[in-house]
């Protein structure tokens, strides 16, 4: 019987919307029925498309990270998202009807700062950073408002972006940066100045050795070349900080150096203060300078006792090793992850607020009261532990003490010395007396003089000349005059490393010693490298032009 | 008082149910084409639920001819409804069938047509 009708094949269903309606006659017996079928398939295809884009747009609503309301003008919550439910941690219900503000610091008047009051005034949208004080968060806060036909307020958005962790990330960003330039411009100024203080020094012993020793002219003259001294120790102390000296790198195992420090603390340190090891001697081995691990030791530990005070106290000094994942380190420029060496100096002093912590490292920044310390201390870590392509941390509340930690690279092989290393010491020796030609070329004028005149004084003939091209020159047309060639490295027209090869090509076996106080732009190894046989760092003091310039000649 | 009408009475009489007939003639086929033409789909069933009579937009909702659809029950195999959902209607369900047996209006019932 189906088979003889003619139906088309269709597979879909026609949706329709049925009355049916019953006659009866005047005993009350059914007569017919009629039914009538409205064709609504269109009509629940547009529904099915609008539940489906309302389901596509709630879901992308709870799926946003941030918290989101609706809100009346009243600023009461009409509808908010998942991640709203979630934070405030209620039921969406109990939501509903409530003020942002009264969920959110449980206040019955807006939030300080809230842009919502804003936007209801101008119509536009606004953005306000809030920080949150009992959560300790911060939020990015944007409010904008929906108007229904008649343009008055249909609902307020307000939509609130935890920005903690970035903000403590651009903080970061922004202290380093601002490491780098104070850095950049200290390194300069110090160049400057060891040029200045150079001629101070030279010039000064010049005088005191016109003086008679222990006459009041010597003794003041003593005074201005102490003072001088000192402003160097400054200068080198900048330096560091401004990573623009050399260090000399070794592999070495941080563990007797830090024992030597204590030792030394010790026999300075108030009865009060007891100090703790908590030292892991297998920790490995590191690339550093010995004197910079020293220098470390000490500034964290003299920072620790001053943090103190005369109260009784406790500092641990920790070594350890740790291993750092990528995201342990992103925030700290040149430092790869790895294994590193983790020497921690900690205190039970009045710690720090957040305001100092972030301060810490900059020059001259101090807590300290005039003349308790210079404010380098940390400078100077920070700089040497970037050298060491490692980083510093700090953890410190007040009233709760701090923990300063170095993180220095783990070195695998260890070859390292197990037990003894010397911080090198100068000792003064009077001015060596010797012979010889030379030629000294430096840009500046005092020093050239200085020079000229410490050489001449040990017994030297000396050409001096503040042109590089001149000297060259020189040289040119009376090459065996000249039995060694002084040079300065940064210098207009011709660099002291052009100079040298270009007097190479005249006479290959002159001798040249490099004087320069921009470190960085060529190291020892690469000044011995292109034939300069010796080197010597800025500002000179004492014989040290005088000692190089005899062991030169004395090898040739 | 009951005379015989006269034949003029008579001829009056006629030319009015004639007239009266003619008129409900029209309307009848004013109704009827009314019925066809309109969207809805129509279809009247006698209480042993075969149809009576069907419009235009029930053939072609159903996709059938008029001789297709007149006589049949509701138990033919050519209706073929679907509940909300999508699943099939049980007899009971189908709309003639629930007014038979409640002998009330059904409205607004909302049902899918197997093409």
């Amino acid at each position: 019987m189906l088979e003889s009708i003619n139906r088309t094949n269709k597979k879909d269903i026609t949706w329709v919307l049925v009355n049916a309606v019953p006659k009866f006659d005047s005993d009350e017996n059914i007569t017919h029925v009629i039914v009538t079928f409205m064709d609504i398939t269109k009509l629940r295809q547009t529904e099915d498309l609008l539940m489906k884009a309302k389901g596509e747009w709630e879901d992308t609503f709870d799926a946003i990270p941030e918290i989101i309301t609706l809100q009346d003008k009243d600023m009461r919550i009409v509808r908010s998202n998942k991640t709203a439910k979630d934070f405030f941690r209620v039921d969406y219900n109990d939501l509903i009807g409530k003020n942002c503000y009264e969920l959110f610091s449980g206040k019955t008047s807006p939030c300080r700062g809230c842009p919502l009051p804003e936007t209801i005034g101008d119509s536009s949208c606004h953005s306000r950073i809030i920080a949150h004080e009992n959560l300790e968060k911060i939020f990015l806060v944007t409010s904008s408002l929906i108007k229904d036909k008649n343009g008055s307020i249909k609902y307020l958005i307000h939509i609130a972006k935890d920005i903690t962790e970035q903000k403590r990330l651009e903080e970061e960003l922004f202290q380093s940066h601002k490491m780098e330039a104070i850095g950049t411009l200290a390194g300069g100024i110090a160049h400057d100045f060891n040029n200045i203080l150079s001629a101070i020094l030279g010039y000064s012993q010049f005088i005191k050795e016109e003086l008679p020793d222990g006459s009041p002219a010597d003794k003041d003259i003593d005074m201005v070349i102490q003072s001088g001294k000192r402003a160097a120790d400054l200068v080198k102390q900048i330096l560091t900080f401004s990573r623009k000296t050399e260090h000399h790198l070794q592999t070495l195992t941080p563990y007797p150096i830090i024992k030597k420090a204590l030792q030394m603390l010790r026999s300075t340190l108030p009865a009060t203060i007891v100090i703790k090891e908590d030292v892991d001697k297998k920790c490995g081995n590191v690339m550093a300078d010995p004197t910079n691990i020293h220098q470390i030791m000490i500034n964290l530990c003299s920072n620790a006792l001053h943090a103190m005070g005369q109260q009784k106290g406790t500092l641990t000094v920790g070594l350890s090793r740790e291993e750092l994942e990528d995201e342990d380190i992103e925030v700290y420029e040149n430092v790869s992850a790895g294994s590193f060496v983790v020497l921690s100096v900690s205190d039970t002093g009045h710690g720090m607020d957040r305001k100092t912590m972030e301060r810490v490292f900059e020059p001259y920044f101090t807590t300290k009261g005039v003349g308790e310390g210079s404010g380098l201390g940390l400078a100077v870590i920070h700089g040497i532990v970037q050298d060491c392509k490692g980083f510093l941390k700090v953890v410190s509340n007040p009233n709760q003490g701090s923990t300063f930690s170095v993180y220095l690279p783990l070195l695998e092989e260890s070859t390292a010395d197990e037990d003894d290393y010397e911080i090198p010491q100068k000792i003064e020796v009077p001015l060596p007396q010797g012979s010889g030609r030379i030629i000294v070329v430096d840009d500046e004028e005092l020093l050239v003089r200085v020079n000229k005149r410490r050489l001449e004084y040990a017994g030297y003939t000396v050409t001096a000349t503040t042109d590089s091209e001149e000297a060259l020159e020189k040289i040119r047309a009376h090459p065996e005059q000249f039995d060694l060639l002084i040079t300065d490295q940064t210098m207009p027209k011709m660099s002291g490393v052009e100079l040298t090869g270009e007097v190479h090509k005249i006479k290959p076996d002159m001798p040249v010693v490099m004087s320069t106080g921009h470190s960085d732009l060529i190291t020892k190894e690469e000044a011995l490298k292109i034939g300069i046989s010796k080197y010597v760092v800025k500002p000179i003091q004492g014989s040290e032009l005088v000692d190089a310039v005899g062991e030169v000649l004395d090898e040739k | 008082m009951n005379t015989k009408p006269s034949y003029e009475e008579l001829a009056k009489r006629v030319t009015e149910l004639e007239s009266n007939r003619r008129v409900l003639v029209d309307r009848e086929k004013q109704l009827y084409a009314l019925l066809q033409s309109m969207q809805t789909a129509v279809i009247v069933h006698d209480p042993d639920t075969k149809i009576i009579s069907c419009n235009q937009a029930s053939q072609e909702l159903f996709e059938l001819t008029e001789e297709q659809m007149l006589g049949r029950e509701s138990i033919d195999p050519i209706w073929r409804f679907s509940r909300e959902d999508g699943s099939s209607m049980p007899l009971v369900d189908y709309p003639v069938n629930q007014v038979l047996n409640k002998r009330e209006i059904l409205k607004s019932y909302i049902a899918g047509i197997n093409q």
